[in-house]
């Protein structure tokens, strides 16, 4: 099992396992998962979730999530 | 259709004539640049007697469509020696448009420090001796005027900044709530404002003609296509992100991109970021109740509703509004991670009438400088009330981060033509850099919003660190943005309309609605290709050459982390955006 840990920013903020908030949590998932099989583990439907970064790049869902990796997960937002 | 009200602060004259064929079907930012590229002679000081102030509605302001309370300033800036169009959303630019004004223009100069309030009713105008209001604060003049003339009328006033005649003096208008704190920030146009003696306008719209279309039937579709993609797009939608964390939203994903500039652009990331975020300003407007609210609206008819209420623990009203670009400039770019010290430090910016990205941008290179430490909240406020107290060091910091950077021997000076840089690192987020660099206002963001599709994956997607084809980005943008800001529409409605073709439709048909023209998408960026044009064209005439289009040089030899990239797109990429 590899270990990641999760922020979840702005209106994704509900899937937290306490219920809600941006605080990090951590979660255990198999070798070789990527990002996509993140967001269905946390039962985040592709469209809720827009923008998936890790390492300050954004990730597209195919990405290969590593042991010990950070990684922060926004609805779609904008501002000015 | 429409008039023009000239007010003549030599003469202290108030004339009233027809909108000249020329400027007919004209607004906002496409309006001020006209008359300020036809009237005012580029290479004339910003403060003498040449110099105009332009105040224009958009061309769809003040009509039933939706975010369409944008006004529009324009002059030549004391801050960048070139043409500005700074605008802000208030309900001044509808009750102007709906009183039939097309542009008011300020000219001439007080030559006896003198102050004055200008009036204007559906009869004219007059100038009233305002010796009362002389370097009041912005909150105790707007309690004044709206006690004097009443809560229906709609208000400008510049601050004790403006009066003093400092380069970062911005134009503060009145929220829907009276407060004054709905501002055309940046450029310093409320210095320019000082130099003519005008410290506060009062429109009083009682029996004002309101709006005339051209086509309604037609305006009306725009308008039910536009409204419908605004409440569809899931950043515009009510609950979406802009609704319920407000523009401040932006810090964390900025901070994860590593583009978010720290220290005074030292760093792309920020320790405390998540403190000053949009999602910290609704947990505290939850938490203490009272004053404080997300989904605030700066004027009647936006549907977006981006801005919000600050509520001190005890939850009486702090400020309004903490920005994207407040929370940023006064917090991670001066290492402040304390929404209570940022909160002051914009109620300071808007009391002083000084605009809070070049305030923050100005105190990160005074902390460079030694003045405070980075992270020092109590520091900053204290350097701001030097501002208030028109100090030998206040009128120095008061001209903005360029001048205070060259006063104190500072080499790392955000500034594009003496602008302050907003918060989008452009070595981080290269096409942001061509916007800041090409832009005739000078390092601003809005401008030509590349951070859309290089940050939040809205209208495409580009690569952020990527140098390819951002100055061609940055030029499209930069023309579809100068219509929008002729419009009178919030640039957020850019959002929605960028990914719901139906929505862009909509937002030509109420053009055409109201003005009887056949534009089409086409027009769009012809339009703001001629804005541009003319924008250039003065400030090559004012001096700003080539050599102004250029980023500050020590971004292009200090690598900034996480990333650590410099600002690689070459002076001959960037010189090729106006070939």
């Amino acid at each position: 099992m590899i270990s990641v840990t999760v922020v979840l920013y702005a209106t994704l903020g509900r899937y937290h396992p306490e219920g809600s908030g941006t605080a990090p949590f951590s979660v255990k998932l198999k070798p070789g998962v990527v990002v996509d099989d993140l967001l269905t583990y946390l039962g985040i439907s592709q469209g809720e979730a827009k923008q998936v970064f890790s390492g300050h790049l954004s990730r597209p869902g195919s990405y290969r999530l590593q042991d010990g990796e950070r990684v922060a997960i926004f609805p779609p937002i904008a501002g000015g | 259709m429409g008039k023009f009200v000239r007010v003549n602060m030599s003469e202290k004259m108030v004339t009233v004539e027809p909108v000249p064929d020329k400027c007919l079907g004209k607004g906002g930012r496409w309006l001020t640049s006209t008359l300020i590229s036809d009237e005012v002679p580029a290479d004339c000081h910003p403060l003498g007697p040449n110099n105009k102030v332009v105040f224009a509605p958009g061309i769809v302001t003040g009509t039933s469509a939706p975010n369409t309370g944008r006004i529009s300033v324009g002059g030549k800036s004391p801050l960048t020696g070139g043409i500005k169009e700074a605008n802000a959303g208030t309900p001044f630019s509808q009750k102007m448009a709906r009183m039939g004004i097309a542009a008011l223009v300020i000219e001439g100069l007080v030559n006896d420090n003198s102050r004055w309030l200008l009036k204007l009713g559906v009869d004219g105008g007059e100038l009233i001796p305002a010796e009362d209001l002389k370097w009041k604060g912005t909150y105790e003049a707007a309690r004044q005027l709206w006690a004097s003339y009443g809560e229906k009328t709609a208000f400008m006033l510049n601050g004790p900044a403006g009066e003093a005649k400092m380069a970062m003096a911005g134009v503060a208008f009145n929220d829907t709530e009276g407060r004054p704190a709905r501002y055309a920030g940046r450029g310093g146009l409320g210095a320019v404002l000082g130099s003519k003696g005008i410290k506060a306008i009062v429109l009083d719209d009682a029996g004002a003609p309101g709006i005339s279309y051209a086509d309604q039937e037609m305006f009306k579709e725009g308008q039910r296509k536009l409204v419908e993609a605004i409440q569809t797009h899931a950043v515009t939608k009510k609950g979406g992100a802009l609704n319920s964390y407000g523009t401040a939203v932006l810090v964390n994903i900025l901070n994860e991109a590593g583009g978010l500039p720290t220290n005074n652009f030292r760093s792309g990331v920020f320790e405390g970021a998540q403190k000053i975020s949009g999602e910290a300003l609704a947990e505290a407007a939850q938490k203490r109740g009272g004053a404080g609210t997300m989904g605030h609206s700066c004027h009647p008819g936006c549907i977006i509703r981006c801005s919000n209420v600050y509520a001190r623990e005890d939850g009486s009203e702090h400020v309004s509004c903490i920005e994207y670009e407040s929370a940023w400039s006064l917090g991670a770019n001066c290492g402040i991670d304390n929404l209570d010290h940022i909160a002051e430090l914009v109620r300071l910016c808007n009391d002083l009438g000084v605009d809070t990205i070049e305030a923050g941008v100005m105190l990160g290179v005074a902390m460079e400088a030694g003045l405070a430490e980075f992270g020092d909240g109590p520091a900053a406020i204290k350097l701001l009330q030097e501002i208030g107290s028109r100090t030998p060091l206040g009128h120095i910091l008061g001209q903005g981060a360029q001048f205070t950077g060259e006063a104190y021997g500072i080499t790392r000076i955000p500034t594009v033509k003496r602008q302050g840089m907003p918060a989008y690192e452009p070595r981080a987020v290269k096409g942001i850099g061509v916007t800041y660099i090409t832009s005739p206002m000078g390092a601003d963001h809005t401008a030509g919003y590349t951070i859309a599709p290089e940050i939040l994956a809205v209208g495409g997607q580009a690569a952020p660190l990527d140098k390819t084809d951002k100055v061609a980005l940055s030029k499209a943008f930069q023309e579809t943005t100068a219509f929008i800001d002729a419009s009178g529409y919030c640039l957020f409605i850019a959002f929605p309309i960028l990914d719901i073709p139906s929505g862009f439709e909509g937002m030509v048909q109420t053009i055409n609605g109201m003005l009887g023209t056949a534009y089409t998408g086409e027009d769009v960026g012809a339009i703001g290709k001629e804005i541009l044009k003319m924008e250039k064209d003065f400030n090559s005439r004012a001096g700003l050459t080539a050599a102004a289009d250029r980023p500050p040089e020590f971004m292009r030899y200090e690598k900034l982390p996480p990333h650590n990239q410099v600002f690689d797109i070459t002076d001959e990429e960037l010189d090729a955006f106006w070939s």
